[in-house]
């Protein structure tokens, strides 16, 4: 039975083809290799037999459906104890909130209230969000880091070619610019860091700040200057630092509140650069993990190495 | 009234500008002529729109920032414009059946 051609254009755009090219007769025997490929590996590799691996196949996809299905299943019943929307019995006015407001600034300090929330109220989730950032970055290492075993003699081969055809057209005008620009834009990422309980912004807004001036400064000065001056160790010296402080900090304040002791962080005057206790700190924390995982996921996805 | 009316008309230049330049990229159909029309919203487009605002807002603080946003537009713009192109001629050999490339 012949399959229909809108079928086909469908299946070649899973697979990821492009639907629309018309494939010549070349490339089509380009692919013929990687396919048998595919279904050796798809039948297991030499001992199962083709039948055994169509039934593990088939045992993959059952997995994964249910497993999908049980977990939609624990999200709609845990929907269906949230409280409906706009029914009477709910709170008109959220205490919570109105204490957010009314006394957010004398109880944590800082001027902007969103960062009194989620850095010290809710400061808990987002810890969690850091260590977020953290295990992506450590799963994009683990999944793309170069090193002897995982490349070929091509592919060490293909590199050295790039960065040798970057090094001869290393031109002048992106190397002037950013020697130009660099200054600007990293004063401009430590003020938003650092303001972050004064004016909007924070550790998020100015850490992704400072990944982008990483960023530059490697497309900027060539392949390896960043790797100078931020080398492995420390690299996993300020990333698993800045997330180590702001757990310390985070459960000292959870400690302490939850308690009744007194905190022995001063607040400071409102209003001024150094108050609201921890979450100067806290920000400046948050700020170095965001630079550090997006300077390692673009590194790590160009390269494979910082 | 004439400060708003010249603002209108300088924004709204600037404006019809970023409309072309976004009909030039999906009109063309290669890398170096499509960014030729994109590039057009990061000088021409912000040089409107920044001056319709100064006139605005009149001389002040106000304007002085706004000159060293366009400064920075101004220097960021054209100069990734030139590394995409820059990045397509060195991987690209055949770039020149696209379009003709003065050397």
């Amino acid at each position: 039975m012949k399959t229909p051609v809108w079928y086909q254009k469908l299946l070649r755009w899973t697979e990821g083809d492009s639907p629309v090219l018309p494939e010549p007769a070349a490339h089509r025997e380009q692919t013929r290799e990687p396919a048998a490929e595919e279904s050796a590996y798809e039948s297991g590799p030499g001992l199962l037999s083709a039948s055994a691996g169509r039934v593990r196949n088939v045992l993959l996809r059952v997995i994964t459906i249910a497993s999908c299905a049980v977990f939609l299943l624990i999200m709609l019943a845990t929907v269906a104890y949230l409280p409906r929307f706009g029914d009477a019995d709910n709170a008109p006015e959220n205490e919570t909130s109105r204490r957010y407001i009314e006394q957010g600034m004398q109880e944590v300090g800082a001027t902007n209230l969103v960062t009194n929330i989620i850095l010290v109220y809710r400061g808990f989730d987002t810890y969690g969000e850091s260590c977020v950032l953290f295990l992506g970055a450590t799963a994009v290492i683990m999944l793309l880091a170069v090193d002897a075993k995982n490349t070929t003699e091509e592919d060490r081969r293909v590199l050295a070619r790039s960065d040798a055809l970057d090094r001869e057209n290393r031109n002048q005008i992106l190397g002037h610019i950013t020697t130009i620009l660099m200054p600007v834009i990293l004063l401009y990422g430590l003020y938003i860091l650092c303001n972050g309980h004064l004016s909007p912004g924070g550790g998020f807004a100015g850490g992704s700040i400072l990944g982008g001036a990483l960023i530059l400064c490697e497309n900027g000065y060539g392949v390896g200057k960043v790797h100078s001056f931020f080398g492995h160790r420390i690299y996993h010296v300020v990333k698993v630092g800045a997330l180590i402080l702001y757990a310390v900090l985070i459960c000292y304040t959870i400690y302490v509140g939850a308690n009744g002791l007194p905190n022995v962080i001063p607040l400071g005057k409102p209003g001024s650069i150094l108050s609201a206790g921890i979450i100067l700190p806290i920000n400046v924390a948050v700020g170095l993990e965001v630079a550090c995982t997006m300077y390692a996921f673009y590194t790590y996805f160009g390269r494979g190495d910082l | 009234m004439i400060r708003e009316i010249l603002a209108a008309a300088l924004i709204g230049l600037g404006a019809v500008c970023c409309v072309l330049s976004v009909f030039g990229v999906y009109k063309f159909d290669y890398v170096l002529t499509r960014i030729h029309a994109a590039a057009v919203i990061d000088t021409l487009g912000t040089l409107l729109i920044f001056a319709g605002l100064i006139v605005l807002r009149g001389l002040g603080w106000a304007a002085a920032k706004i000159v060293l946003i366009l400064l920075f537009q101004w220097v960021t713009g054209p100069v990734s414009t030139h590394r995409i192109s820059r990045v397509e001629v060195m991987t690209n050999p055949d770039y020149e059946q696209h379009c003709e490339v003065k050397r």
